[in-house]
C-alpha cells in the first residue's frame, strides 16, 4: 500500500515535469555546509536533556534548498537539512495552480533511555499529502504517513515482562482520502480512512482499522443567515491475529450555527455515538447536546452556554451538565481581553462506577496590550478537578506574563515567564510541585546583513522535585559578497535533579556553517 | 428490542437495536439534509457577487506576484476568464463601484481585517476540509474570533500550508506559557521541530475526532503510539476514553511535558504510587485479607505490567507470576 500511494504521488509530480519545456525552468536556492562540536561533561547523564538527543558531532551538509519553476505555472520545492546525519530531515512539495498540490515530508530521530545512551530507538517519519481540483466543484484530498520505530527500549520496571518488551520494531501505515462537491456554499464529503500497526516483535499486537465517513454543510435556502454541519462515520479497530477482537465505532453529528440578527447569535450541537468493546464486554452509548448564545457587539463578543452529556456502558449510567461562559473582545488593536469559565459535574445515576461523581472547573483569564513597540501580556489560569466520593482532588494555577519591545531598525526583545503551582491529594498523600519557567531573547539587527541573538530558557522545580534546567544561547548571521553567509550557534545546557533521580548534564555545543544563496535562469 | 439492564437501571435496547437505531437516523439524516443542500439552489446573497480579475490588475498588478507558486496564483490566461476557478474577488468581495467610481469609498472586502466568521465563510468558500469545518462549527479558535487570516497569510508567502510562520513558533506567538511546557524534563519533542503541534491537534483529532468522537483524545495518541490503545483482550478502563469511569491517556499523561518520567502527571514510584491511587484510593494491598502486608512497599507495575491493557490477564499482571501460583483457579485468572 505504501509504495502503491508513493508511487503514485510520485508518478503525477513526473509525469506533470515531463510535459514541461526545460528551458522555460527557473531555479533559486540556498547550499550550507559546516559542522558541530559536541562537548559533554563527564559523568553526565546524557538521557537527561531531550534537546541534545538529535545532535550528532562532525561534518554537517546543514541545508540543500531548491526553489523551480517551470513554464511560469509549475512549482517544485525541495528542502533538507543535516542530510549526512541521523537527524535528517526533507521536504519535497509540487505545486500546480488551481489544480494539483503535492507534498512530502520525512524526519527521524533518536530516543534516548539510559544514562550511557546505549539503550535507544530510532523513529522515521514519512508524511505526504496529494489535494487534487478536478473541476470547480469537485475535489480530492488525501493524505498517507508511514513511520517506522525499530532499537531499544528499557522494560518497565526494569527485568518485567510486559508484551511492550525491551525492543521496537514497529510500522505505522495511516492513510485518509476524502472527495469532496461543492456548490455555492454548500457541499457534501465522503472520506475513508486506514490504519494499520505492525509490531515486529510480539505480531499479537498487530491491528488494523477503518473509518468511513461523510460530511454535509450548507446553509438553509430561505434562512442564509442559518448554517448546518452534518457528521457520520462508520468504522472499526481490530487485532489482526486476535480471534476478530475489535472495537466497533459509529457516530452522528449535527451542528446548527444561526445569526438571526447582528447581535445575536445560537449554535446547537447534537451528538450521537457508540463503541462496542468487546474487551470490556460492553457497549457504550454517548449522547451529547449542547447550546450556545452569543452576543456580538462592536467590541467583541459574550458567549455562554450549556450541555447535557449521557454516558451509558449497560452497567452503569453518568451524566454531565455543563456550563460555560466567556468573553473576548477589546479596543482597537490596543488591548485584548479574553475570559472564559467553565464548570462541569458528572453524576453517577447508580454510584456502580469507581470513580463515582465528579466535579471539575477552569477558569481562564488573558490580557494583551499592544502600543507602538511595546506589547505586554499577562495571563491565569485556575483548575480545579475533584472526585468527591473517593477523595481525590488535583488543583491548579498558572500566572504567566509575556513582553516584546519591538523596532523595524534595531531588532526585537522579547520574554515570558510561567509560574505553575500544582497540588494533587488522594486519601494516601499528597504531591505537589511549583514551577518557575522563563524563556528570553534579545534579537539585533541594527547593522545591515548581521544578525544577532542571545537567549535563554530556564526552569526551576520545587516543593516535592527539585529540578533545574537551563539552556542558553548566543547565534548570528552575516551576509557578504551578495550571495554566501557565515552563520554560528552556541548552546550551553545544564540540568540537575537533586531528588527524583539523582542526576546532572551539562553540555557546550557549537553550529557553524557557511551558505551560499544560487540561482539559475 | 429492550432486556433488563445487569446494572438493575431498567431496561437497555439490546446491542443490535441500538446499533440499527442510530445508523438509521444517522443515515437517514445525512441523506434527506446532505442531498436537499446539493439540490436546492444556493442563497440569493450567493449570487449577487461579482467575480473580477482584469480589472483589477489595472491598479495591483504587483499583487498578482506575491500569490506565484500557491495554489491561489491566478494565471494570465485566466485573468478574464469567468469560468476560471479562482479568481480576485472571490477572496476580496465587493462590487463594480470600486473600480467604476469610487475606490476609497466602495472598498472591496479584506479577509483580514473581517471578523473570524466572515473570514471563514470567505475561505470555506473553496476550503471544504475538515479542518474547515471544525472552524465554523465553533472550535477554541472561532470561538475566540481568532480566523483564518490570523494563522494563514495568502500573499506572498511561501512557507508550507500558507502558515505565517513554521510550527511551533507560530502556535507560541499567542500560546506563550506552552512554550515552556515543551522546556519541561520529559516531554514531546516539539519545540525540536520534531512533532508538530498540528500533528495532535489537527490532522488525526479534526479526521478522526469529530467523525468517531469515542476516539476522542486517545485517537491523537494512538497516531504515534497504538501500542498502547485498544482493543486488549483486557482493557483497563483507565486507558479508554469512551468509558464511563472517565478515561484515556490524559488521565495518567500530560501531553505536552511533564515533570516525571513517561510524562505522567502524578508519581508511579514507591512509596505512595499517587498516579494508580487517583482511582483505586481504596487501601488495597497494603491491607487487603488475601496477601496481608507481603506486598507493602513494593510498586504496582512490578506485577501489573501491561497497565495500558493485557493479552492474557484481566489485572494486567506479569505472565512471570504464573509459575508464581497467581493465575491458579480462584485467584487471579481467568
Amino acid at each position: 500500500m505504501r509504495k502503491t500511494i508513493m508511487a503514485t504521488g510520485l508518478a503525477l509530480l513526473l509525469g506533470a515535469l515531463l510535459t514541461v519545456p526545460v528551458q522555460a525552468s527557473k531555479w533559486n536556492g540556498v547550499l550550507k555546509l559546516g559542522g558541530i562540536y559536541l562537548d559533554e561533561a563527564e559523568n553526565s547523564d546524557l538521557s537527561a536533556v531531550q534537546e541534545t538527543y538529535n545532535i550528532y558531532d562532525g561534518f554537517n551538509v546543514t541545508k540543500i534548498l531548491l526553489n523551480g519553476q517551470f513554464a511560469k505555472k509549475h512549482f517544485l520545492s525541495l528542502n533538507l537539512t543535516e542530510v549526512n546525519l541521523d537527524s535528517r530531515k526533507g521536504y519535497l512539495s509540487y505545486r500546480l495552480p488551481n489544480h494539483i498540490r503535492f507534498s512530502a515530508r520525512y524526519d527521524e530521530h533518536r530516543q534516548v533511555f539510559d544514562p550511557n545512551r546505549q539503550v535507544t530507538s530510532r523513529r522515521k517519519d514519512w508524511h505526504t499529502n496529494l489535494g487534487v481540483v478536478a473541476n470547480d466543484w469537485l475535489r480530492f484530498d488525501g493524505r498517507y504517513d508511514w513511520q517506522t520505530r525499530t532499537g531499544n527500549r528499557l522494560s518497565y520496571p526494569l527485568g518485567t515482562d510486559s508484551y511492550l518488551g525491551d525492543s521496537y520494531d514497529n510500522t505505522i501505515q495511516r492513510g485518509y482520502i476524502e472527495a469532496v462537491g461543492q456548490k455555492q456554499g454548500r457541499g457534501l464529503a465522503v472520506g475513508y480512512e486506514f490504519t494499520d500497526f505492525k509490531d515486529g516483535t510480539f505480531e499479537t499486537n498487530d491491528r488494523q482499522g477503518y473509518v468511513v465517513s461523510a460530511r454535509a454543510y450548507g446553509n438553509a435556502h430561505y434562512l442564509p443567515w442559518w448554517n448546518h454541519y452534518l457528521r457520520g462515520a462508520l468504522g472499526e479497530t481490530k487485532l489482526k491475529n486476535g480471534d476478530g477482537l475489535k472495537w466497533e465505532l459509529s457516530s452522528f453529528e449535527y451542528t446548527g450555527m444561526a445569526r438571526p440578527w447582528q447581535r445575536l447569535g445560537f449554535k446547537y450541537n447534537f451528538y450521537s455515538g457508540r463503541m462496542e468493546d468487546p474487551g470490556l464486554n460492553n457497549v457504550t452509548d454517548n449522547v451529547r447536546n449542547d447550546f450556545d448564545v452569543i452576543y456580538y457587539s462592536q467590541y467583541g463578543r459574550i458567549y455562554g452556554g450549556l450541555g447535557y452529556i449521557i454516558n451509558d456502558d449497560d452497567r452503569s449510567v453518568t451524566s454531565y451538565d455543563v456550563w460555560r461562559l466567556g468573553l473576548n473582545g477589546g479596543y482597537q488593536k490596543y488591548i485584548t481581553v479574553r475570559f472564559d469559565w467553565q464548570n462541569r459535574t458528572k453524576t453517577d445515576q447508580e454510584k456502580l462506577t469507581l470513580l463515582k461523581d465528579l466535579e471539575d472547573s477552569r477558569i481562564r483569564l488573558n490580557l494583551r496590550s499592544v502600543y507602538k513597540f511595546l506589547t505586554v501580556g499577562v495571563g491565569y489560569l485556575d483548575r480545579t478537578r475533584e472526585f468527591t466520593d473517593i477523595g481525590v482532588k488535583s488543583e491548579g494555577t498558572r500566572i504567566s506574563g509575556f513582553l516584546e519591545l519591538r523596532d523595524n531598525k534595531w531588532g526585537a526583545i522579547t520574554a515570558d515567564y510561567a509560574r505553575m503551582d500544582e497540588t494533587y491529594t488522594n486519601l494516601y498523600a499528597p504531591f505537589a510541585v511549583m514551577s518557575d519557567i522563563v524563556t528570553g531573547r534579545v534579537d539585533f539587527e541594527y547593522i545591515t546583513d548581521l544578525r544577532l541573538s542571545a537567549g535563554t530558557s530556564y526552569l526551576k522545580i520545587t516543593e516535592d522535585l527539585d529540578i533545574e534546567k537551563s539552556i542558553i544561547f548566543f547565534e548570528g548571521e552575516y551576509f557578504f559578497l551578495g550571495d554566501w553567509s557565515v552563520d554560528f550557534k552556541y548552546n550551553v545546557y545544564n540540568y540537575d535533579d537533586f531528588i527524583l533521580q539523582d542526576r546532572y548534564y551539562t553540555a557546550n555545543v557549537v553550529w557553524f556553517n557557511i551558505g551560499y544563496k544560487f540561482s539559475v535562469e | 428490542m429492550s432486556e433488563p439492564n445487569p446494572g438493575g437501571g431498567g431496561t437497555v435496547p439490546t446491542t443490535g437495536a441500538r446499533a440499527t437505531i442510530i445508523a438509521a437516523t444517522g443515515a437517514f439524516a445525512l441523506f434527506v439534509l446532505g442531498a436537499g443542500y446539493l439540490i436546492m439552489p444556493a442563497s440569493p446573497v450567493a449570487q449577487t457577487e461579482v467575480r473580477a480579475t482584469e480589472v483589477c490588475m489595472d491598479c495591483h498588478d504587483d499583487v498578482a506576484e506575491t500569490l506565484a507558486g500557491t495554489l491561489h496564483q491566478i494565471l494570465e490566461e485566466d485573468f478574464d476568464n469567468p469560468e476560471a476557478l479562482i479568481a480576485c474577488t472571490d477572496c476580496h468581495p465587493g462590487d463594480e463601484r470600486h473600480w467604476d467610481d469610487d475606490p476609497e469609498e466602495y472598498t472591496m472586502t479584506n479577509p483580514a481585517g473581517t471578523a473570524s466568521s466572515v473570514t471563514a465563510a470567505i475561505c470555506s468558500k473553496c476550503h471544504v476540509k475538515p479542518h474547515q469545518q471544525n472552524m465554523m462549527e465553533g472550535n477554541a479558535h472561532s470561538v475566540n474570533d481568532v480566523s483564518c487570516t490570523n494563522c494563514h497569510q495568502v500573499h506572498g508567502n511561501s512557507h508550507a500550508g500558507l502558515l505565517q510562520d513554521e510550527e511551533p513558533e507560530l502556535c507560541y506567538q499567542c500560546h506563550t506559557s506552552t512554550r515552556g511546557e515543551f522546556n519541561k524534563p520529559f516531554r514531546h519533542p516539539v519545540s525540536d521541530r520534531i512533532v508538530k503541534c498540528s500533528e495532535c491537534h489537527m490532522t488525526t483529532a479534526e479526521t478522526q475526532k469529530n467523525t468517531l468522537w469515542y476516539r476522542g483524545v486517545n485517537a491523537a495518541c494512538a497516531s504515534c503510539h497504538p501500542e498502547f490503545v485498544g482493543p486488549f483482550p483486557y482493557e483497563h478502563q483507565a486507558t479508554v476514553d469512551w468509558s464511563t469511569e472517565e478515561g484515556g491517556c490524559l488521565t495518567c499523561h500530560e501531553a505536552h511535558g511533564s515533570y516525571l518520567p513517561r510524562m505522567t502527571k502524578q508519581p508511579y514510584e514507591p512509596p505512595h504510587y499517587q498516579l494508580c491511587t487517583q482511582c483505586h484510593s481504596v487501601p488495597g494491598h497494603n491491607n487487603n485479607t488475601y496477601h496481608g502486608t507481603q506486598w507493602a512497599g513494593v510498586a504496582c507495575n512490578d506485577c501489573h505490567v501491561d497497565i495500558h491493557g493485557s493479552f492474557t490477564s484481566r489485572l494486567y499482571l506479569s505472565t512471570s507470576l504464573q509459575s508464581a501460583g497467581c493465575f491458579n483457579a480462584g485467584c487471579h485468572q481467568p
